[in-house]
């Protein structure tokens, strides 16, 4: 994930100087979306892999995770199209509805999460280690007879 | 066009929620999953329970069924002897009376003492687990049955005495269920210890179980002995491990005792 900051800071610097007249910088916003949601996908993925007894709901990163996915998700296509629709006035109108009924709803996800009262855990510890005694019967046995 | 949006943006806070909403239930599947796995352990740690108690009442049945049928009819027969005509009896039959008494309180003594060291074994209480299983392993060879020898590798901290003696019954469940089922050629007892734990793995190479057929066998009626061993284990707060060499030549168990030290 923290190598994944290199392309994307090489897209940002190539997108500012790939447009000639000063805009909002459409490609990477929707490249920060896609790649966003599909983290918090991979995300939800390895929880449910995790071997826990705890309800993914009752976490406060589920909610945050559920806040952003619905940010992302919401607004994407919003963000696709403004580069071509910015200047229909209905779009405008839409825009404003769109983008600030997602930010509500993330904004209340994120409230939900503040509320959640987080239990750090509880991954079961299966430890099956054992020594590998095999070698020593071998290498004593012959001495004991 | 502004349709589409519209449309295209409710379609993706769908998509998103479908996703949220197949978590959340996929969790609760393997959550309730868990849940009936905690059920079905429960369920199992109450047949161990019954089976170990049953397990001492047939032990207690067996001492009471040795004291009444053997060291009774020894002591009823030793006081006929000595009953009240003795003194009227001749001498010489009074000698051979007393004699015969002492003979027969003989006997019930070394009877009493061979059911207290079946309780006990003395081996155990004195000298520790690795001369007990020594000593139970060359009786084993001994016998010429089969060839039986075990090898203690760092045993210079005897355990708790209850915890030796549950070790040792354990392993003479085993060596007693190698005897009856696996009409093996050679076992072999190695211990060693890593870390606070203390690691014994029995070798045989007859007819064996794997972990999955003591699982199975621990979940049903049958198997009084393999529950014996697997209470034991528990309350060793330790772990059994029935395993088949990779070369299918021979089976072992393994068993993990958290070790206590004798104080």
């Amino acid at each position: 994930m923290i190598f994944s900051i290199i392309p994307f800071a090489i897209l940002c610097i190539y997108d500012y100087f790939s447009v000639k007249a000063p805009s909002i910088a459409y490609t990477p916003i929707l490249t920060e979306c896609i790649f966003f949601t599909l983290l918090i996908v991979y995300f939800f993925f390895e929880k449910l892999k995790q071997d826990t007894n705890e309800p993914l709901f009752n976490t406060f990163v589920f909610w945050v995770a559920v806040a952003f996915l619905v940010n992302y998700s919401g607004n994407f296509l919003l963000f696709a199209y403004s580069e071509t629709s910015t200047k229909e006035p209905d779009f405008k109108t839409n825009y404003a509805i769109i983008y600030s009924t997602v930010t509500i709803i993330k904004n209340l996800l994120l409230c939900i999460s503040v509320t959640v009262k987080d239990n750090f855990n509880k991954t079961v510890n299966d430890d099956t280690f054992l020594p590998n005694l095999d070698p020593l019967i071998f290498t004593h046995t012959k001495t004991d007879s | 066009m502004n349709i589409v949006l519209i449309i295209g943006t409710i379609g993706m806070l769908i998509l998103a929620i479908a996703i949220v909403g197949f978590v959340i239930f996929h969790q609760r599947k393997i959550l309730r999953f868990n849940s009936q796995l905690k059920k079905l352990e429960e369920e199992k740690q109450q047949i161990l329970l019954n089976a170990s108690i049953r397990f001492q009442e047939e032990e207690r049945n067996r001492i009471a069924a040795d004291l009444h049928d053997d060291a009774g009819p020894l002591l009823a027969t030793a006081r006929l002897y000595l009953n009240e005509n003795l003194v009227n009896q001749e001498k010489a039959q009074q000698l051979q009376s007393i004699y015969s008494a002492k003979q027969i309180i003989d006997d019930a003594i070394l009877l009493i003492r061979n059911i207290s060291h079946s309780l006990m074994p003395p081996t155990l209480k004195n000298f520790g687990l690795e001369s007990a299983v020594t000593d139970l392993f060359q009786k084993i060879s001994g016998s010429g049955s089969i060839n039986a020898s075990a090898r203690f590798h760092d045993y210079r901290i005897r355990l708790k005495v209850e915890q030796e003696l549950l070790v040792f019954r354990i392993i003479q469940e085993l060596v007693n269920n190698v005897f009856k089922h696996s009409n093996a050629g050679f076992i072999h007892l190695t211990q060693n210890v890593s870390g606070s734990n203390m690691y014994l793995r029995l070798h045989h190479d007859g007819a064996g179980i794997v972990q999955a057929d003591f699982e199975k066998l621990n979940h049903s009626a049958l198997g009084l002995g393999l529950k014996n061993i697997a209470s034991r284990v528990k309350v060793l707060n330790g772990r059994i491990f029935f395993e088949i060499d990779p070369s299918h030549t021979y089976y072992k168990v393994t068993i993990e005792v958290p070790m206590e030290p004798a104080i």
